[in-house]
């Protein structure tokens, strides 16, 4: 069972505000999620197979080259001050 | 300081973090690696800034450079080497995770179970545990106008954010501050050699360090940002973890910050970083196989390493094992000495003018330190200037009695205004060393007629000679030989008691 605190807690390193009559309705949809996936631990796995590894290929990698990319990033960012972006302070 | 807290056993750990320098583009996309010195915002792309959609492509080379750096380090390499999402929301960090490593269901990262080896600790040597050596992605960086307590909000720039790193943690095997110190210049010199990360560029090695006392909770240092500092944050760790200790005070698991302004450790203002970082497997990044042909294929390619290198140096130079370590120990010096010998076949008379006169010098007027903020250039642009071929000359004129090591030492710091050999220099600046007497006697007379007092002082103590030698070592401009005018100091003497002139 998650509990209010978890997801207190959650919501704080998530860098979210959630009001204290959600916290019940956010814990409840939190145990679905993870009965669904305890779902998973029925499955009979082998050993040779990696379980926790969606992704078959292996040794996908690229040569060592860089190429510079020219569209200006910056016009997808909302608060910007020159070339920088602004963001929250996160210190205090 | 009481016994109870002096008694207690300190255990230090480090946490370093080495940009792979040497490659040229970023660790998971094609933006260059080299991101320093660039506007703001100019060396990136959709991968590195996190937009929804964008796939990470991993380095090859990035892989290889990290698996010879374990493999100096003495790791056991990893089979299948896989990538974790950290995840934790902070402004430096587009995508909210980092791609890094983690050993939780298997051995993940690049190498575990490494060592490097102390062998110069005043004769004893000490073996370093490396618990695990991963790669990872930097984060991008934050400004602030103004100061951080001041300003209103954070300047981010994330051309730094994807630049490829090496953490490296060690096993808590350290006792004193200058183990650090010593662990670090090694480690330096091993990716000098190596060629896959250049300490000397600012931010290229940045070090965390882990302190405890006896059985108090452990304090994390962050932001050294210079290998001196280290020593430094450590050391004022260590005293202030046992002045509380001695008064009875809790000493508080925590993470604090080094302040290289005021030369002291503050607490860190309380974030998130030490908590649930929920780690899961990176689903975008198929994993790396590593077969034990590719790792010796690797170790075929790497070139001589640090240890090797000393031992030849001892062995084919005939130099002593402590001064083989001091060249070795920064690569350019090693080169620089290995250069010179081309040049003029005395290895141990250049090795000597190389460890002492050069480092000497560097020490004094180049502010040398090779790892600290912004300060590649100072050195550097002496490297431009002082080639193998000054040193072999200097080296040859000082052993063939043409000058004497004072003013091959003023011939140095004109090699390096003016890049001219010092032979030349020798001959522009009549620095030949005054090695006749003739040429003596009217420096000799002329400090005699002035320092009378000191002169007569001499009839009775020897120590006055010594005062009126360094007065003629100045007249001469430091030209003068040493024993010749002792010689005809001491003649002057006994001509004076023996009632002469």
């Amino acid at each position: 069972m998650v509990g209010i605190e978890e997801v207190r807690h959650l919501a704080y390193l998530a860098r979210i505000s959630i009001k204290d009559e959600e916290l019940r309705l956010y814990a409840e949809q939190m145990d679905e999620i993870l009965a669904y996936f305890n779902m998973l631990d029925e499955l009979n796995v082998s050993d040779d197979v990696e379980p926790y590894r969606m992704c078959r290929a292996y040794n996908e990698m690229r040569d060592d080259v860089p190429v510079a990319f020219s569209d200006n990033v910056l016009s997808n960012a909302k608060n910007t001050k020159g070339r920088f972006i602004k963001a929250p302070k996160m210190s205090s | 300081m009481t016994k109870m807290s002096s008694d207690a056993r300190v255990r230090i750990g480090l946490e370093i973090h080495c940009q792979l320098t040497a490659l040229r583009s970023k660790l998971f996309c094609r933006c260059s690696a080299d991101y320093r010195g660039k506007e703001p915002n100019t060396n990136v792309c959709p991968v590195c800034l996190g937009m929804p959609g964008t796939l990470p492509l991993l380095n090859r080379r990035a892989v290889e450079y990290a698996i010879m750096l374990a493999l100096a380090l003495n790791c056991k390499i990893s089979k299948r080497i896989t990538f974790y999402r950290k995840n934790y929301f902070y402004p430096d960090l587009p995508k909210n995770f980092q791609i890094t490593q983690y050993n939780a269901y298997e051995h993940a990262s690049v190498g575990v179970d490494g060592s490097l080896v102390l062998d110069d600790l005043n004769g004893s040597s000490k073996t370093i545990r490396i618990r695990r050596l991963q790669l990872e992605e930097d984060p991008g960086r934050l400004a602030y106008e103004g100061s951080i307590d001041t300003a209103n909000y954070a300047l981010v720039d994330y051309n730094r954010a994807g630049v490829a790193l090496v953490e490296i943690v060690t096993e808590p095997d350290f006792d004193e501050p200058s183990e650090v110190r010593l662990f670090l210049n090694r480690l330096a010199s091993i990716l000098e050699h190596l060629g896959i990360c250049n300490p000397a560029l600012e931010g290229a090695v940045r070090c965390d360090a882990n302190i405890s006392i006896g059985e108090h909770a452990r304090v994390e240092v962050k932001n050294i940002n210079s290998f001196k500092d280290v020593e430094r944050a450590v050391a004022f760790e260590i005293t202030r973890q046992r002045s509380l200790a001695s008064r009875g005070i809790e000493i508080r698991g925590e993470t604090r910050h080094w302040d290289d302004a005021r030369r002291i450790t503050v607490q860190a203002r309380m974030k998130e970083e030490e908590e649930d970082y929920r780690y899961f497997p990176e689903p975008d990044i198929p994993s790396i196989v590593v077969k034990e042909e590719d790792v010796e294929a690797l170790r075929a390619r790497m070139p001589e390493l640090p240890y090797a290198r000393v031992e030849r140096f001892v062995k084919v130079y005939s130099l002593s094992s402590d001064t083989a370590r001091i060249l070795v120990n920064e690569k350019h010096l090693a080169d620089l000495f290995e250069a010179s010998t081309k040049y003029y076949d005395n290895a141990r008379s250049i090795a000597n003018w190389i460890v002492t006169d050069l480092k000497g010098y560097l020490e004094r007027y180049a502010s040398y330190d090779r790892n600290s903020k912004g300060d590649d250039g100072s050195s550097n642009s002496i490297f431009a200037k002082v080639t193998p071929r000054h040193i072999a000359e200097l080296a040859m004129l000082v052993d063939s009695g043409k000058i004497n090591r004072v003013t091959a030492r003023q011939i140095l710091q004109n090699v390096v205004a003016s890049g001219m050999l010092p032979s030349a220099i020798v001959q522009g600046m009549d620095a030949d060393m005054l090695s006749k007497k003739d040429e003596l006697e009217s420096i000799v007379n002329r400090v005699i007629e002035e320092e009378r007092k000191a002169f007569m002082d001499a009839l009775s103590n020897e120590k006055a000679l010594n005062y009126l030698l360094g007065k003629v070592m100045r007249y001469s401009n430091g030209r003068a030989d040493p024993k010749l005018a002792l010689s005809m100091l001491k003649e002057k003497v006994a001509d004076k008691s023996k009632g002469g002139k």
